[in-house]
């Protein structure tokens, strides 16, 4: 209790209390701009952390998180445009209604529901983050190495049409975590004497590169929404809450959603988006009424945005208990922490009680924070799509650029930032997930502590000693499993085909 | 044409794991977490984790390959495959070289004068029509002056000044 007591008295402070509505603000101002997200508007605030302390920081950066998956939810009522990629199946019921003359209760729905998902994730979080630390307490290297393994396996099943393609992007960000100074024995690995390798590649540059410079090339080459894109008159912002039997009756589709939402966001890598496409999918099969849905069913709009923000507790979990991102946007987060020098672990939970509650007063207030918002400043981000093309490509790589020398005023810094740009937009085309490859980067060290750690301990090279604790060998062998899923399912077509 | 390049992008990531895992034999055995033990039949080295990389990496980028080669087989491809558009090209091209030209001149020019260039480059760039781009000048600008002064005089961020007479001038105007 008296964390909590703690957490609240931090958050209730002026400075504490205006970063996370400024935090809020900017992050649905990213996601009703289309091409841009939050994960954008976490990247491009990077600059402004380096100097502030520990916990406004983590307000901040929660607040632009919780924010930013709430407010994608304008354009796709609106326009049929996903403000991110997680309001994706907002639009199926969304614009209908839009269209059919009720944007302004699709809009209420969407809010109230989007708060309400996300407080039940952060919930969640609250209620379960303290017993998986304490969980997590006895994990020793092996268990930590398995969850490290199982969490890229995850993160490239979920996030790429091929596992392969995403095992090979995480395999590469490892190795790249390899480059510098070997922690342990202090050997200088891979840097060709080259002054700024020998510090090691620092990861944020790495994910600028990857997550805003690539995808300003992709908007220009045409293959993402465009900013700028020609809207036309912009409709008259009206809100109209949901009435208290429309929430009664939806609340099974609501649990059910918020349930599966902080399930899949606490998976890593899949995110909001995945969560709210289950989300969906579940409420067309369990409804009396499948028919409806596509066609501007308001439980439509309920199950994808109560699970995209129930994603959000739930993809918070292992990133504070375990050091292990569910997201691109955790990953980002988790970094805020790993430059303040903090790296998430069961410790952090018995030593920074502050923190970790300041955390999650500001993720519960959050969705208070971004409701209000939402009614009370639409018309304020749908006039932000009047801003000039040239204007906001500008600002991200100037913002980018800034961030990144800003570490270590290293211009070299710079240079790896674009080549990760150009990297990461050939990825994406050939269709390698670029989350995998920087989860690898962010987990290569705890990845390789811990993989030498067991084997040291061990006295012994044989994979056999991560099979020793009965957690590492589950989490082991349902990677395994999830590693040759593919390979039975491809053999499965193939003998259907003959047999056809 | 991507296609392609995935051949080529698994090769490279082969060709690079082959390098690394010989370079790293070469690392000087000093052992993780203290001196070696003779007592032990086996303690890790600097190199160690490196190598296992190398090798699973190199494994998934042949499995890949192969992969790919029985997608050939099996699935259709998709002739009709989105292709960005001369125009679409044309300014993707002018917006790196503008970006690529914007990191080189960082340092010699310092960051306010080489921010206020980029911007108005920008604008040349991504708006063609004439009211667009008076508007986005005139945006840009605005926006230009603010980043300066809140990365350079609130934040202190320790960013580029330039050199020489671009020093002096970025001094007087905001240092």
């Amino acid at each position: 209790m008296q964390e909590w007591l703690i957490g609240l008295e931090t958050i209730l402070q002026a400075q504490n209390l205006f970063l996370l509505f400024l935090g809020v603000f900017i992050g649905m101002t990213f996601a009703s701009l289309p091409g841009l997200n939050n994960l954008t508007a976490l990247i491009l605030m990077l600059p402004f952390i380096y100097d502030m302390p520990t916990i406004p920081a983590m307000i901040f950066m929660c607040s632009i998180y919780g924010g930013g998956i709430h407010g994608g939810c304008i354009l796709a009522i609106l326009f049929k445009i996903p403000g991110e990629p997680q309001s994706v199946c907002t639009c199926f019921d969304g614009y209908p209604m839009a269209q059919q003359g009720k944007s302004a209760e699709a809009m209420g729905i969407a809010f109230t529901f989007s708060s309400l998902g996300g407080l039940f994730g952060v919930l969640v979080c609250i209620i379960t983050a303290p017993l998986i630390s304490r969980m997590a307490e006895a994990f020793g290297p092996a268990e930590y190495f398995a969850f490290v393994v199982f969490g890229l396996v995850v993160a490239s099943s979920v996030g790429s049409s091929s596992m392969l393609k995403g095992l090979i992007g995480a395999c590469a960000g490892l190795l790249l975590g390899t480059v510098g100074v070997s922690p342990g024995s202090g050997v200088m690995r891979f840097t060709g004497d080259i002054h700024i390798l020998k510090m090691g590649i620092q990861y944020v540059p790495i994910i600028m590169g990857v997550f805003a410079l690539s995808e300003l090339l992709k908007m220009l080459l045409g293959s993402g929404p465009d900013l700028g894109s020609n809207l036309g008159t912009l409709p008259k912002w009206t809100v109209k809450l949901p009435s208290l039997s429309f929430i009664k009756s939806s609340f099974k589709t609501f649990l059910r959603s918020a349930a599966s939402g902080t399930l899949v966001g606490f998976l890593p890598g899949a995110g909001a988006t995945a969560a709210s496409f289950v989300a969906y999918g579940l409420e067309v099969k369990y409804s009396k009424n499948p028919e409806k849905y596509g066609k501007g069913e308001p439980k439509g709009i309920v199950a994808s945005e109560t699970a995209n923000n129930a994603s959000y507790g739930g993809a918070m979990i292992p990133m504070l208990t375990m050091g292990i991102p569910g997201s691109s946007s955790t990953a980002v987060i988790l970094s805020v922490l790993m430059l303040k020098g903090i790296q998430p672990s069961p410790a952090v939970f018995q030593n920074m009680p502050e923190m970790i509650y300041s955390v999650f007063a500001a993720m519960l207030l959050v969705n208070f924070v971004m409701f209000g918002q939402s009614i009370f400043f639409g018309r304020l981000y749908l006039n932000m799509l009047k801003l000039p093309k040239a204007a906001i490509y500008f600002i991200i790589v100037v913002f980018c650029t800034v961030g990144t020398f800003s570490i270590r005023s290293s211009i070299e810094d710079v240079w790896i930032m674009a080549f990760f740009g150009l990297l990461g937009y050939g990825m994406d085309k050939t269709g390698f997930p670029t989350a995998s490859l920087v989860l690898g980067v962010i987990l290569a060290d705890l990845a390789e502590v811990s993989f030498i750690q067991t084997v040291d301990s061990a006295g012994s090279p044989s994979p056999l000693v991560f099979f020793a604790s009965p957690i590492s060998s589950a989490l082991l062998i349902i990677a395994i499993l999830l590693l040759i899923n593919p390979l039975f399912k491809r053999l499965y077509r193939l003998k259907y085909k003959m047999a056809s | 044409m991507f296609k392609n390049i995935e051949n080529v992008l698994c090769l490279g990531l082969i060709a690079t794991a082959l390098i690394m895992f010989l370079v790293s034999l070469n690392f000087p055995a000093v052992y993780i977490w203290g001196v070696p033990d003779p007592n032990r039949p086996y303690q890790a080295e600097a190199g160690t984790w490196p190598r296992v990389i190398c090798v699973v990496l190199a494994i998934l980028c042949v499995l890949r390959m192969i992969d790919k080669k029985l997608e050939n087989y099996t699935a259709k491809t998709d002739k009709n495959e989105e292709r960005p558009h001369a125009a679409n090209i044309r300014q993707t091209l002018a917006f790196t070289a503008a970006v690529g030209a914007y990191m080189a001149l960082l340092v010699p020019i310092g960051f306010p004068i080489a921010t206020m260039f980029f911007g108005l480059i920008m604008v040349l760039v991504l708006d063609k029509s004439a009211f667009g781009a008076a508007k986005s000048a005139a945006v840009i600008s605005l926006i230009s002056a603010g980043v300066i002064v809140v990365f350079c005089k609130i934040l202190y961020l320790p960013l580029p000044r330039g050199l020489g007479v671009f020093r002096e001038f970025s001094q007087w105007l905001i240092f």
